[in-house]
């Protein structure tokens, strides 16, 4: 097995990769602003305190997760051509993508903790903070938990995003089109009607309302649960591993 | 002694079949010669045996065990081909460093030795290489990898006359040096017919041949004299091919002469592989073109 | 070493043929080294193993003997033994050829001879 080479190949670029988004992050998050505030001649409006506040380092890493995780058809040919299988890529690719969700959620946190919070005293900086902060009275447990919720969120994002993406590399890069014009058109369709079927039947779908509000944690007084949602989030990450397990396993070299 | 085996693989592509039924065993140490005309499913044969694509039906084993998803056993082989599986943005330097990684080693001296010679710059990117220097690197990669079976698809694609004596040289060097098994496929059958132990010819996803040269060539015989006198002595031999010129006929013959005599006026040699290939090739299209 | 291969005869003996016609022509001395199977493989795009099938057929003419880790050298006497190979297979690869293309064009004993000895006092 050769999963700790392949796993040093996968984080040695994708960590580099994360680092240049990173570095664009600032680049544009901060540096732009302050070069427009020097031409436009307008610098004492510029406010790195302010730009700071805005910062959504988390959304950002959260999308970086996502896209890298389609991409995931160049690494295969690189691999298959050097005698990797299939299973192996896999499990290196998890592994690098979990070291990546510690190292992102790690500085997302500590930003947050550290930056945000001193800043704007907001408490709702986050998903977790802003449905679940209550339930914890002791704050280092809530920062714990925090921690891991927000991790299994990107763990959800990244296995998401590999699904779709393992799903995507079986097609023709013709039919991949295709499905990427399609599956909004669909979805946009789908969610019509399923409103609109919510609307003039909302009895039928209360299974539905009861079932989403049991994910949320809501359990009749105010303060929401957080648990539910993090053993849901678990039990679809399992699925999805299976699926991407299976669908790593019919990965091909297409056509040139 | 490692084998390399292929069990009865078929492969379509949509209605299109591409290869029927293949059987073959590659043996340790030998150079084969995959020869097969554009499009007779010897790249598509050559990504199944490295586990690229899979086989409709069928296997590929190496050692008796099933090469699929077996990092053990597709590290031990290694396919040069025309399609560029590396990413355009990075160095040929950071390339080898990451083959290096995957497969474990890699002969450096070696490599040193052919960027060298061929001329190469490594700290250029993948993407900026020409199509003859494109095949170089892939074919420098291919080795000093260290594995047991170096597969090349079409090697010399785009290499001028020069580099591709070079090649052949340094691939001979190679093969003394650290003998391995190479499967060579190309439609050049002239430049490889006496580097190759043993040919494999592969026509409209069938195998016609497989069989060392030597006793290839041994099976070939081409019967020259006057028209009558030779057709009586090939008469329910294997005529795969025939020349005319007036009345004096050359009839090819593959297979064993039985110990019918020889009349005075007919002459017997040997014929070569480009010949051999050519008329084995040719036949099966004519009986196709005869369906039609 | 000139090497031309020509397709009709198996690559292994041309190899041995052209070794010896090397020692009998003196290109090759006696106790001179002869490239290796890699320099012949190398230089003729030929597989070694055939080179080395070829050279083999030398070592058991005893033209060539291997020195261990040095590599092959013609031996001693290897010229003169050719020769006299070639001396002794004389009568069958040239004379009998050319009494018999001699009787196809009609030509007599006698004048047969005297064109040998024209061709002796040129």
């Amino acid at each position: 097995m050769k999963t700790n080479q392949v796993t040093k190949y996968l984080f040695k670029k994708q960590i580099v990769l994360l680092g240049e988004l990173y570095l664009f992050a600032f680049a544009i998050i901060f540096l732009l602003p302050l070069l427009l505030s020097v031409i436009s001649g307008t610098l004492s409006d510029y406010s790195f305190v302010g730009l700071l506040k805005g910062a959504h380092i988390a959304a950002l890493f959260g999308i970086f997760m996502i896209a890298i995780s389609t991409l995931s058809y160049e690494n295969f040919k690189f691999l298959i051509q050097n005698g990797i299988s299939r299973k192996t890529f896999f499990e290196a690719q998890l592994t690098v993508y979990g070291i990546l969700i510690l190292i992102g959620n790690t500085i997302n946190l500590f930003y947050d903790y550290l930056i945000v919070v001193p800043l704007t005293h907001a408490s709702t900086f986050n998903t977790f903070m802003s449905l679940y902060a209550d339930f914890f009275d002791n704050p280092f447990v809530s920062v714990t938990f925090n921690f891991i919720f927000s991790a299994l969120l990107l763990v959800f994002g990244a296995l998401a995003g590999m699904t779709v993406g393992s799903f995507m590399t079986l097609f023709s890069k013709l039919t991949q089109r295709i499905i990427l014009i399609a599956t909004p058109v669909v979805g946009v369709v789908t969610m019509a009607y399923v409103a609109n079927a919510t609307n003039n039947a909302h009895y039928q779908m209360s299974w539905v309302v009861n079932f989403a509000k049991f994910i949320i944690g809501e359990n009749g007084n105010d303060v929401l649960n957080p648990f539910p949602m993090m053993g849901f989030l678990l039990v679809l990450s399992a699925i999805m591993i299976v699926i991407i397990r299976y669908l790593f396993a019919k990965k091909q070299l297409k056509k040139a | 002694m490692s084998v390399l085996e292929v069990n009865h693989v078929s492969k379509s592509f949509g209605s299109n079949t591409i290869l029927q039924d293949i059987n073959l065993a590659f043996e340790e140490n030998k150079i084969y010669g995959l020869l097969g005309r554009n499009g007779a499913g010897k790249s598509t044969l050559l990504n199944i045996m490295t586990n690229r694509i899979f086989p409709d039906a069928g296997d590929v084993k190496l050692d008796s065990e099933n090469i699929n998803d077996n990092d053990t056993k597709l590290g031990l082989m290694y396919l040069m081909s025309e399609v560029n599986l590396y990413s355009n943005g990075t160095t040929l330097k950071q390339i080898i460093s990451d083959t290096e990684l995957m497969y474990g080693d890699f002969d450096h001296s070696f490599a040193a030795r052919l960027i060298d010679e061929f001329g190469i710059d490594i700290n250029q990117k993948f993407g900026k290489l020409s199509t003859g220097y494109n095949s170089i690197f892939k074919l420098i990669l291919a080795l000093c990898v260290p594995v047991k079976f170096v597969l090349l698809d079409e090697p010399v694609l785009g290499l001028d006359a020069n580099h591709r004596e070079l090649f052949y040289s340094e691939l001979i060097q190679s093969y003394s040096d650290n003998p391995r098994t190479f499967i060579i496929s190309t439609h050049l059958i002239e430049e490889v017919a006496n580097i190759i132990s043993d040919v494999i010819v592969l026509d409209q996803g069938r195998i016609m041949l497989d069989q060392p040269v030597e006793d290839v060539l041994a099976k070939t015989h081409s019967v020259v004299g006057p028209a009558k006198d030779v057709e009586r002595y090939t008469k329910g031999l294997n005529v795969i091919g025939h020349d005319t010129m007036g009345t004096i006929k050359a009839n090819y013959v593959y297979g064993d002469l039985d110990d019918r005599p020889l009349p005075d006026t007919v002459q017997l040699s040997n014929f070569d592989l480009q010949k051999l290939f050519i008329f084995l090739t040719n036949k099966y299209e004519g009986s196709m073109h005869s369906e039609n | 070493m000139q090497f031309e291969f020509n397709s009709a005869e198996p690559i292994y003996r041309q190899v041995a043929e052209q070794i010896e016609d090397a020692i009998a022509s003196g290109g090759f001395e006696e106790g001179q080294q002869i490239p290796s199977t890699t320099e012949v493989s190398k230089e003729f795009h030929i597989n070694p193993a055939t080179v080395l099938k070829g050279m083999n057929i030398a070592v058991s003419k005893q033209l060539i003997e291997k020195r261990r880790g040095l590599g092959m050298f013609v031996t001693s006497g290897a010229q003169g033994r050719i020769l006299a190979a070639k001396r002794d297979s004389f009568y069958e690869e040239f004379v009998v050829n050319l009494v018999k293309e001699a009787r196809n064009l009609n030509i007599s004993e006698d004048d047969l001879l005297a064109l040998v000895k024209r061709g002796y006092d040129q």
